[in-house]
This record gives structure tokens, C-alpha cells and sequence, in this order.
């Protein structure tokens, strides 16, 4: 990462690429104007690729945001048939779908919303089995996984392909987020070694916390992309909405992580 | 207020049973959220999550107050209005998905920019009132209007890469005039540029707020401003209080 710049990607300039169309213009007209923006911030929108693991109420707020403010590809996976049960927070599903399959209908939302961008739908959440071979030719990864086994394989893909993982999650109305960068901030497993005990697959979810924490996430995949702002490094935001509580914690690799211990020595060139 | 059975149904129990498990919550609150009734000033960038919150979590009936058209340059922010709705009414355009999320919403439509004539009117039907406008001379108004009429009011702002959100309970908490100078005329300026993620994090705390006044729990932006900086992720609390001289809320005038 080019420290002065702030950028994850200095080499995505959006430079020599194609102009933008009159619909695009007409479309982001009202974020063309933001400061260190611009037709070349919208350009690099336009030329990364951007995975979500798990599309419900936290990632499928990502996904509607970034959908909305022109990623160029977004490649989804979410398993599953749409439960009744999902639609208390899962804003791109509809009541008339329950039954079918949850990437279905987030694939036809998004289509409605903003045809321009190239979806990738994959049925399927993230397993060890595919986390490298969908990870590769990403630029970034957004994790919103409730399970441990999944955010771990993300995680190491991540790490091992060198690719950035924001990495949100909630419970009940708790949130917290961070973003991971091989080499520069601690990984997953640097700060979960193990997964926590008390950790179950079905929590309470309100839909309006879902909301806050993916359009944080959404508006850092923006900043990572586009090199605005300051990404949330080797920080984690932490929130509860019910008692209104936000603190910014700092966090730091763990120099015995197993899985980012060598990218970790290779960034310090020893 | 039609009155329902006071059990939920099997299809509420399903559609809801990830937020009845919440202490905070359970099947008495579920039930405060299907009776109450919440009126979205503003369609656009704040309302879109709003409404889209709001009814996902089963609040029984929303007004939405709006006279504008789906316009090809909202889509990038204003997340309820699809490039398929693009010169269809908003309010119409928001209702649509509103009722695909849950089918039994009772939405009432209110064509119209709110103005000192129409607002006691349509604000005097609801528990809770939210302010998701973009203007300036009409978030004093609808502030004056929730005071006056002993509305609790939930106000939502965005500028740049900024964020505030204030909830206010006419007579006891600072209201938005106790805390922003009311100016004497006011100037519109053409300024674009919130990128779309921002009125989301704000319009969902707004939802938040909203909840918690139906339900009675938690710690709502009471005496407190809150204040998000997106480039930085940084969010902050400021401590309000009320103004004596306030002339929204400290003056004694009657109703015009």
C-alpha cells in the first residue's frame, strides 16, 4: 500500500480506460463532484471486482450500496432458499420468493436497481474448497459470513493471495468492523485464533443494525477502491446501537499467527 | 388505530423470529411494532433505508411524504428507487418495494413537499415522525411542527462526508432549533456529493432511533447529537441540552 496516498491499489489509477458513457455520467452525477472523487475515482468503481461472502442482512446491504455506487463487478455468494425468517433484514429478498433460491432473487433486485454492473452469482457460501479459486483476480473481499469455518478460509485465502478483507459482523445490536491487509494490519486469525466458544449460527439480527455496519462496510470497499479517506487499519470500530456506545480499539498482528506470520516477515523485509 | 389480536400470528412468528429472540424485544415488543405507525418526510437518501427498515421489522403502518419523480441520478444513493422506476412518483416507487418486502404494510401516501399549510395535518396521525428531508428551511419547519404538535421526532442530516442524527421528545429534550441557529431566510445551495453509503449509515440509525421510541428501550439520541464522519469512521456523541429561549420549544405561542 502506497502510505501517501492512502491507496490499496495505486496501480488502479481508472487511467486509460474508456471515458464514461452519458448514463454513467447521468447516473453518478451526484458523486462525480466529491472531493478526490471524480470522473477517476468513478473509473476505478468501475474497474474492480469485488467479492461478498454471504448476502443477507449484512452483506446484501453491501452488495445493494456498492451495486448503487458502480462497482464494475461484484461476484456474490450466498447458499440457500429464501426463508421467511431472513425477511426481517434481508432487504433484497421478497416475500413472494420464499422458498426459492436467496441468490436468485438478490441477482434480479440488483439487475433492477443498476444494469450496468456485471454480476457474478454463486449459490453457494465460502468453504475451504473454493475459497482460493473464487478469491483469485479479486480485488477486494468483504466478509459478512456468520460462520467461523467460513471467515476462516476467506481469511487465508486473503492472506495468501494478498488481497484486502473488510471484515464487518454483528450480533443482536453489536457491530464491529475492521479491514485486513496482508502485510500491513493483523489477519482474522491474529486476533481469533480459535473459534469462540460461545458462538452460535443462529443469532439475533435486527434488520437497522445490519444496515449501519454494511453501509460502513460498503463505504470502505469505496475508500480502498478509490483511495478517499482513511481505511480502517489496524483499528477496529466496535458499536452498540441500542446503547448508542462507539469506541475505536487498536489492534496488531500476532507475531505467531500460523496463517500471516511469513507475509508478516516479508512485508518487514527480513 | 384498528385493533388486532394482541397474539402474533405463525407467519409473524417466522417472519420476525430473528429480532423476537432479542431481549429487547420479544413477542410484547413485535407486538408495539405491528401497532405503531411512523410518518418518512423524504423519499430520497435517508428515507430509502428508513422505509425499507421500518418495514422489515414490521411497523404497521408508514406514511411517506413526498412529491418529487425518480430521476436516473438518485439511483446512485437513494436505494429504494430502481433505474426501472425512473419517472415514476417516489412515494409510488418506495410503497412498491416496501409492500414486495412485507405484503400486509399499510402505506399512505402523501403527494406533497411539506409547508407551514399542510404539516400540522399530516404529522397529527402518527407516533413518530422522521425527518429524512434534504432542506435545510424545512427541517425547522417540521421541527416546529413535531414541537407544536408533541410529536417525538427523529432528525437525520448528511453533508460532504458527514452525518448527524438527533432524536427529540417536544418539552423534554433539546429540540434542532435549541441546538442550529434558525436563520432568517434561507439560501439553497446546489451542492452535490454525498457518495451513497453515507445516507445509509445515518438513515439506519434513524430506523434504529425510530424502533426505539416503540419500544421503550435502549439509549435514544436524547440531549445528544450524533455526529459521523465517514472518511475517518469516526463517530461521535455530542451533549445537547435545551435552550430557554428556544422559539420552537421554549415559546408559549399558540398554534398558528
Amino acid at each position: 500500500m502506497n502510505m501517501q496516498t492512502g491507496m490499496v491499489f495505486p496501480s488502479n489509477t481508472g487511467r486509460g480506460t474508456k471515458e464514461l458513457s452519458d448514463t454513467e455520467l447521468a447516473r453518478y452525477e451526484w458523486q462525480l463532484p466529491v472531493p478526490g472523487f471524480g470522473e477517476a475515482g468513478q473509473k476505478r468503481l468501475r474497474n474492480a471486482t469485488v467479492l461478498i461472502s454471504r448476502c443477507g442482512g449484512l452483506g446484501g446491504m453491501v452488495a445493494y450500496e456498492l451495486a448503487a455506487a458502480g462497482i464494475g463487478k461484484l461476484v456474490l455468494c450466498h447458499g440457500g432458499n429464501l426463508q421467511m425468517s431472513d425477511l426481517n433484514r434481508q432487504l433484497l429478498m421478497t416475500t413472494d420468493w420464499v422458498g426459492k433460491p436467496r441468490m436468485e432473487s438478490i441477482i434480479w433486485r440488483l439487475k433492477e436497481l443498476n444494469p450496468e454492473i456485471n454480476y457474478v452469482g454463486i449459490g453457494e457460501n465460502i468453504s475451504p474448497q473454493n475459497a482460493e479459486s473464487l478469491i483469485g483476480g479479486v480485488d477486494v473481499v468483504v466478509d459478512c459470513a456468520p460462520l467461523f469455518e467460513e471467515r476462516y478460509a476467506m481469511n487465508d485465502a486473503c492472506v495468501k493471495l494478498g488481497v484486502p478483507l473488510v471484515e464487518c459482523a454483528m450480533y443482536s445490536t453489536e457491530a464491529q468492523l475492521t479491514v485486513f491487509v496482508p502485510g500491513q494490519t493483523p489477519c482474522l486469525r491474529c486476533l481469533y485464533p480459535e473459534t469462540p466458544l460461545a458462538w452460535k449460527r443462529r443469532f439475533p439480527v435486527f434488520g437497522a443494525v445490519s444496515g449501519t455496519i454494511g453501509c460502513m462496510a460498503a463505504f470502505e470497499v469505496i475508500k480502498i477502491v478509490s483511495g478517499i479517506g482513511e481505511v480502517t487499519m489496524n483499528s477496529m470500530l466496535i458499536m452498540d446501537l441500542l446503547s448508542m456506545k462507539f469506541r475505536k480499539i487498536a489492534i496488531s498482528p500476532n507475531g505467531d499467527c500460523p496463517v500471516c506470520k511469513t507475509v508478516q516477515t516479508e512485508a518487514i523485509g527480513v | 388505530m384498528t385493533t388486532k389480536s394482541s397474539v402474533l400470528s405463525q407467519e409473524e412468528l417466522q417472519r420476525f423470529a430473528r429480532q423476537i429472540s432479542m431481549e429487547a424485544i420479544g413477542e410484547k415488543g413485535q407486538r408495539k411494532i405491528l401497532d405503531s405507525s411512523v410518518l418518512v418526510i423524504g423519499a430520497g437518501g435517508l428515507g430509502s433505508p428508513i422505509c425499507l427498515y421500518l418495514a422489515a421489522s414490521g411497523v404497521g403502518r408508514i406514511g411517506i411524504a413526498d412529491s418529487d419523480f425518480v430521476d436516473i441520478s438518485n439511483l446512485q444513493r437513494q436505494i429504494i428507487h430502481f433505474s426501472s422506476d425512473v419517472g415514476l412518483a417516489k412515494i409510488q416507487s418506495a410503497q412498491n418495494k416496501m409492500r414486495a418486502i412485507r405484503p400486509e404494510l399499510v402505506v399512505e401516501l402523501h403527494d406533497l413537499f411539506v409547508n407551514t399549510t399542510n404539516i400540522g395535518k399530516i404529522i397529527d396521525g402518527y407516533d413518530i415522525i422522521v425527518d429524512a428531508v434534504d432542506s435545510l428551511e424545512a427541517k425547522f419547519l417540521i421541527n416546529q411542527a413535531c414541537v407544536w404538535g408533541n410529536k417525538p421526532l427523529v432528525h437525520g442530516g448528511i453533508e460532504g462526508f458527514g452525518g448527524e442524527a438527533l432524536t427529540v421528545l417536544p418539552g423534554k429534550t433539546a429540540c434542532f432549533e435549541c441546538i442550529f441557529h434558525k436563520p432568517d431566510f434561507f439560501v439553497i445551495p446546489k451542492r452535490k456529493g454525498p457518495l451513497g453509503p453515507l445516507p445509509g449509515i445515518i438513515g439506519s440509525i434513524q430506523a434504529m432511533e425510530c424502533l426505539k421510541l416503540i419500544l421503550g428501550v435502549g439509549t435514544p439520541l436524547f440531549n445528544s447529537l450524533l455526529v459521523f464522519d465517514a472518511l475517518a469512521m469516526n463517530m461521535k456523541k455530542c451533549k445537547v441540552v435545551r435552550r430557554d429561549d428556544c422559539r420552537a420549544c421554549c415559546d408559549s405561542r399558540p398554534l398558528p
